[in-house]
């Protein structure tokens, strides 16, 4: 601690983001536990708990997030990059959230070849992808598609819904490269910040990740993330 | 094999677990989870030593373990254990449950790097997916790992071969597993090329390692070298990458580079008893006194209830406070020297030879620090001992044989060494330790070596690059301190380095610590004649100064 007592104060928010997130972990299995226990008894209990749970669930991810900017911007963020099998991945990521699709009632699509093997940070890219699955279950009306191949040396991963779609002014922003954070609009977009973030990380042989947005013809949004 | 999704019903129907940790509450949650699964038998461990010994008995399917088992033993040291004992199969899968996202927590060589990571808080529904994908890879690449158990690489590599045919999701796998067969061959041309096919795709880690290993066994040194140094600085959390880089220092002749990289990688992950002990070595190589004894105590702390554990690290911090008081003639530390063997002594009171090994190192402490009658008074009472003793291991002759040396007795500790290198003939690692204390190489690799580095010197010497000459014989010394030869040649080189440049103190001092060396040099020996004439030089340049 320095003389006048101030503490770096992205300091302080990180180790309490930290402290933060063990207990979200701790409230989140807990949470699991009580869902689990109420079984078919009381519906609409269990429904309640499912929305408790998928909340808990975007502050996870949100403080993730955080911990992983303060990270990147303090040199920290190193990738572990592993080959992982992208079906058995994608799946693993549905399944954590398997609950919140049930209640909400939300069908999921999956098309991926079982022999697709891609390389990157496991961790990372299932906070993108986890982020953007919650983010989904709660504006899609009642489907999800998600989807990967291999097209010009990158592994896309794309996320679809049938919702109203991404905001236009959203779209532009990603594209945008003096983008910032705009803490006014109330939607601070942090976990599309930190996809594209974590993306641009990802180099192989000259190639960059990166991250698109879109609202197809046929309705909804589509998230894809590109990766070398 | 290929196997279907559908399949995993009924295999799960045949297989055992084991689940370590130390939370009731936790065992019982996944235990649950498994059985849910259809796992015909799940066992449980609230501990590393539990966990140990059910292993002995059974050979388990599945192991999951929790990084944090409170202060025991923890579930890398668990996979360690398991691995250097030998009771955990390729064929079996290990899983380890940390608490944080990442995998930050250094661990130490890819070889003992779990099969897979689980994150807490985790569903039945992840631990499934994860188990699912990991019992079809196994049984996926059964017959691969089960021709590594049987330690038949030949076949694993032919079954890698065919795999990588097919060009499914296990390639990548495949060509890993055939590489790391090939370097167990010590085939180094063909696991280097394996790792260069991967690595024209993707700069993958493991394979970055593995070229970098393979080119150290070809002696691509500089080659070898770049690769690791790029991993460090890339932030590689595998800590072999650094053993490696010592290992390349040493073998370049530069075992104080050596010594700098191992104290790094300790400062990263202090708990590895290896890499501590060939740190105390290198230490003990430069005449780092207090870094070695440092490095051998917390060897003895890590070695504490653990497979690595022998009275022998014991032994080595004794030798090593040993090589203190010989180097400074320090009586001052003998007590200290006493200490460490009270200690092994008691806590090893049922070992064979303890206490002859024990007395043998206080005798050259003794010696080392110039107190002869005690030390000669102690080296009587051994000698019976000895004698009387039917298993006289290759360290306590060598321990004898330097007593003799510290009494000055040359000719009793050569004739020890002598009778051990013919006997040690076919044993590298004693025959370095006698050529270490010999006045001249006895073993052949030890031979072989000083024509080499005598020839290198000549040419040296020829072309009046002394300060080279200083160096490679410098550097030669590390390796054999005591070497006649070498300890004059240095002397040369000083001296010639001194008549071109001047004296130096420094230069002097070194010069008279290898005449220290020589004074035990008998009137018949073929090298009198011209240290006599060094003594001289060496004499001249000193009153200069």
């Amino acid at each position: 601690m320095s003389k006048d007592n101030s503490v770096d104060f992205s300091l302080l928010l990180a180790s309490s983001v930290h402290d933060i997130k063990n207990s979200l972990g701790m409230l989140l299995s807990s949470l699991d536990e009580t869902v689990e226990s109420l079984e078919e008894e009381n519906p609409d209990q269990k429904h309640r708990y499912s929305i408790l749970r998928g909340e808990a669930s975007r502050i996870n991810n949100a403080l993730i997030h955080l911990l992983g900017i303060y990270r990147l911007q303090n040199d920290q963020l190193r990738l572990n990059l592993d080959e992982v099998f992208i079906r058995d991945f994608l799946e693993e990521q549905v399944t954590s959230q398997q609950l919140l699709f049930t209640v909400n009632n939300i069908n999921i699509e999956l098309d991926c070849d079982d022999n697709l093997v891609g390389f990157f940070d496991e961790n990372l890219i299932s906070g993108i992808v986890n982020n953007i699955l919650v983010n989904c279950a709660k504006y899609t009306s009642d489907l999800i598609k998600v989807s990967a191949s291999k097209q010009a040396g990158y592994l896309t991963i794309s996320i679809a819904d049938n919702g109203a779609g991404y905001p236009q002014q959203i779209i532009d922003n990603i594209g945008n490269e003096d983008r910032s954070i705009n803490f006014d609009s109330g939607s601070t977009n942090l976990g599309l910040y930190f996809s594209s973030e974590i993306a641009k990380l990802h180099q192989c042989k000259g190639k960059t990740g990166y991250i698109e947005l879109e609202n197809p013809g046929d309705g909804g949004g589509c998230f894809s993330l590109y990766l070398p | 094999m290929v196997v279907s999704k559908i399949d995993l019903i009924k295999i799960y129907k045949h297989k055992t677990a084991l689940i370590i940790d130390d939370y009731p509450d936790m065992r019982g949650s996944i235990r649950r989870m498994l059985e849910n699964f259809g796992v015909q038998r799940v066992d449980t461990s609230p501990n590393g030593e539990d966990a140990i010994a059910k292993c002995e008995d059974f050979v388990y399917d599945v192991i999951l373990a929790d990084y944090n088992l409170g202060d025991n033993k923890n579930g890398q040291q668990i996979l360690e254990e398991l691995r250097f004992k030998n009771l955990l199969k390729n064929t079996t899968i290990y899983m380890m449950i940390t608490a944080e996202t990442t995998k930050d927590m250094v661990f130490g060589a890819l070889e003992y790097q779990p099969d897979d990571y689980l994150t807490k808080p985790f569903t039945q529904g992840v631990l499934q997916k994860r188990l699912d994908r990991m019992i079809l890879e196994k049984e996926s690449l059964h017959e691969i790992n089960e021709a590594i158990d049987r330690l038949d690489y030949d076949l694993a590599i032919d079954l890698c071969k065919q795999r990588i045919a097919l060009h499914d999701k296990y390639e990548q796998r495949c060509y890993r597993i055939m590489g790391n067969c090939l370097l167990k061959k010590h085939e180094y041309q063909q696991s280097k090329k394996v790792f260069e096919t991967v690595l024209e795709d993707r700069e993958l880690e493991w394979a970055q390692i593995g070229l970098g290993r393979s080119l150290m066994a070809l002696n691509e040194l500089d080659n070898a070298e770049n690769i690791f140094t790029k991993l460090i600085d890339d932030g590689c959390l595998c800590m072999e990458i650094y053993d490696c880089m010592a290992i390349i220092k040493k073998r370049q002749g530069d075992p104080v580079g050596a010594q700098k990289i191992l104290e790094r990688a300790v400062e990263i992950s202090p708990n590895s008893i290896l890499r501590q002990e060939n740190l105390a070595d290198l230490c003990e190589d430069n005449q780092q006194w207090s870094a070695a004894e440092k490095s051998r105590r917390k060897v003895i702390r890590l070695g504490n209830n653990s497979v690595y554990e022998t009275p022998e690290h014991h032994f080595k911090l004794a030798r090593c406070i040993n090589g203190e008081i010989e180097h400074n003639k320090d009586k001052t530390r003998i007590n200290d020297v006493k200490e460490v063997l009270r200690k092994v002594k008691r806590k090893y009171n049922d070992h064979e030879n303890i206490e002859l090994q024990s007395d043998i190192l206080e005798a050259n402490a003794y010696a080392g620090a110039g107190e002869h009658e005690t030390s000669q008074e102690k080296v009587n009472a051994i000698q019976e001992k000895i004698n009387s003793s039917s298993n006289k291991s290759a360290q306590i002759m060598l321990d004898m044989a330097h007593t003799y040396k510290n009494l000055g007795q040359h000719d009793k500790s050569q004739e020890l060494l002598i009778k051990l290198a013919e006997t040690y003939e076919n044993n590298p690692e004693v025959c370095e330790q006698i050529d270490r204390l010999s006045d001249e190489p006895l073993s052949k690799v030890g031979k072989q070596k000083a024509i080499e580095l005598n020839q290198k010197g000549k040419e040296l010497f020829a072309n009046k690059e002394y300060k080279q000459a200083i160096q490679l014989f410098g550097e030669a010394l590390t390796h054999y301190p005591n070497n006649m030869g070498l300890n004059l040649n240095l002397m040369l080189a000083l001296v010639r380095e001194m008549s071109k440049k001047g004296a130096n103190e420094q230069q002097l001092q070194r010069c008279e610590a290898a005449k220290e060396k020589l004074a035990h040099m008998k009137h018949d020996n073929p090298l009198y004649d011209r240290y006599k004439v060094m003594c001289e030089h060496y004499n001249k340049l000193r009153s200069s100064l």
